[in-house]
């Protein structure tokens, strides 16, 4: 099985470079801006940290210590915590199958504008040359058409990159990979930070993001934004960071690696932050359209917000292009390549497959699943599956993770002796009121308003037959799926039933 | 830029950089388990 081969990280660096290249992805750059921007500018940074450190970081430390304790796939890890649990595992893994499918072709955009933004390729309608000229965009949702040859060729080579690092293993794969990218990506997008603050307007889209409206601080809202975005920021709730710790050697650090990777992610966050709203402030000064018409996130700002942004530069245009782009891909790569090895893992636990036909079987599926939204309806799939996976997905898996670990089986006391045993920062009583109160109580809100706001009204005004195929459909195909891939029994003759959470050995064994 | 944003600039900075600089000098300066 996975957790008993010779996978495993080859130094702690490396583990946490994956780490926060996985939590590090799109979201990062063109959703945190805009969610700090709409919910009380500087003042948000208040529940945002709060959520970090009540929410965010304990339900890392939960995820390495599940990973750890149990060691295995997330489907193996809940089996081997309680024999009916093991159905939240594959969930989380389907759910995982779904988001990377999608992933995988928005990568493809980024890929192919980094070589449009030499020259400018999008000319003087960026919105009209993204829906039009590149996508080839349906009319209707609904509509497939053919395959987009634009999106298809950088979506093949996304899918071999992202493949070939996976066939490399642990230490040969992803965190050799690692060790380039995220330094890449650091450097990259710091030299565009360091650009978009030096730029005429930066200063007033600086003061749109930073003035504090503390108000906001008395509206409900605000906070639940500020769970939602630390929620589906740090990769939790499907599967990587289990799968991620059960690669690590006994004897490791949980807790401090929690913390810096969630510090880590959110560093980023802030950077991205600046360099965005410097960039829509210099828009702003250019357009003379004042920041709130023209700040926006997502799709939105990065395919049709930027490369205007990139057209006003006053010099090295195509350079400011290629870096931001060429950051998008660094920054979701490291997050597919996580994404795709939870899979990956599961299959081998489960079916006893190697690493090459794991890779192939679980890969190779999403990358054909990924052609319907490489397709001229494609977008308009993309948008909807995305929408819901992440409100009847993520947010449920985590909220059924944790109300499993904390309510049913009452595991979270175990479970912080095992961390603290090997720890260097101890977890105290907070973190079991943490994830046991204020992560299912924040976690049932957002489910609570997600179903409300998706029942009460049709997502983008989206007919309600297509809603219930590439929607609803979606994240309940995600559900049974998981249910009928647990009803298949375990080969107990290659997995074993149990781990010993035996003492962590001498130092010299693990190093 | 409102002198508001920039302390509150100046203070998420502190908060966020400087509590990634913590937890990583923490675990330089006791990482005496699995280091590289």
């Amino acid at each position: 099985m996975a957790s008993d081969t010779t996978d495993r990280w080859g130094t702690r660096t490396g583990f946490l470079l994956a780490a926060i290249g996985s939590a590090v992805g799109l979201g990062n750059i063109w959703r945190f801006p805009y969610v700090a921007y709409s919910n009380g500018g500087g003042a948000f940074f208040v529940p945002y940290l709060f959520a970090l450190l009540t929410a965010g970081i304990p339900l890392l430390a939960l995820e390495y210590a599940m990973g750890h304790r149990w060691r295995g796939s997330a489907p193996l890890v809940f089996w081997r915590m309680h024999r009916r649990a093991e159905w939240i595992g594959w969930w989380q893994v389907a759910v995982a199958f779904v988001i990377s499918s999608y992933y995988a072709v928005v990568l493809a955009w980024a890929a192919a504008y980094t070589w449009y933004s030499v020259g400018t390729q999008w000319g003087d309608e960026p919105g009209d040359f993204f829906q039009t000229t590149f996508l080839r965009a349906a009319e209707e949702p609904g509509q497939i058409g053919g395959l987009v040859p634009a999106v298809l060729i950088p979506l093949v080579l996304v899918w071999a990159i992202n493949l070939g690092i996976n066939y490399g293993g642990i230490s040969g794969g992803i965190e050799r990979a690692v060790r380039f990218m995220i330094p890449a990506l650091l450097i990259s997008f710091a030299v565009l930070v360091v650009r978009a603050v030096t730029l005429p307007g930066a200063a007033t889209g600086l003061d749109a993001l930073f003035r504090p409206d503390f108000s906001a601080l008395t509206d409900s809202s605000v906070w639940v934004a500020a769970y939602g975005q630390i929620f589906f920021t740090l990769s939790i709730a499907f599967a990587i960071m289990i799968t991620f710790a059960s690669y690590l050697p006994r004897n490791t650090d949980l807790t401090d690696n929690a913390f810096i990777a969630g510090f880590a992610n959110c560093s980023f966050e802030l950077l991205a932050g600046i360099g965005v709203f410097a960039a829509i402030g210099f828009m702003s000064v250019q357009s003379g359209v004042p920041v709130e018409e023209a700040a926006t996130d997502g799709v939105g700002l990065a395919f049709v917000a930027f490369p205007g942004i990139i057209n006003e530069l006053p010099g090295l245009n195509s350079l400011f292009g290629v870096l931001f782009f060429g950051s998008l891909v660094l920054a979701g790569l490291s997050s597919l390549i996580s994404i795709v090895e939870v899979m990956v893992a599961a299959l081998r636990d489960k079916f006893g497959l190697s690493r090459r036909a794991a890779v192939t079987l679980g890969g190779g599926t999403c990358a054909v699943v990924s052609l319907l939204y490489a397709t001229q309806g494609g977008l308009y799939f993309l948008d909807t599956a995305d929408n819901f996976i992440n409100s009847f997905g993520i947010a449920l898996t985590g909220l059924a993770e944790v109300i499993l670990v904390a309510w049913v089986l009452r595991r979270l006391e175990s479970l912080r002796g095992h961390a603290n045993a090997i720890s260097d920062i101890p977890l105290g009583r907070w973190w079991v009121v943490a994830l046991a109160v204020i992560t299912p109580v924040m976690l049932g809100i957002q489910a609570f308003l997600n179903f409300q706001t998706n029942i009460t009204s049709n997502y983008e005004g989206y007919p309600t037959g297509f809603l219930l195929i590439a929607g609803w459909g979606v994240a309940a195909a995600a559900l049974v799926a998981g249910v009928l891939l647990s009803l298949k029994p375990w080969d107990t003759s290659r997995v074993a039933l149990d781990v010993p959470d035996e003492a962590p050995p001498a130092e010299s064994s693990e190093s | 830029m409102s002198a508001s944003a920039i302390v509150t600039m100046l203070i998420g900075m502190i908060l966020i950089w400087g509590g990634l600089a913590l937890t990583i000098v923490w675990a330089r300066r006791t990482g005496s388990r699995w280091d590289d």
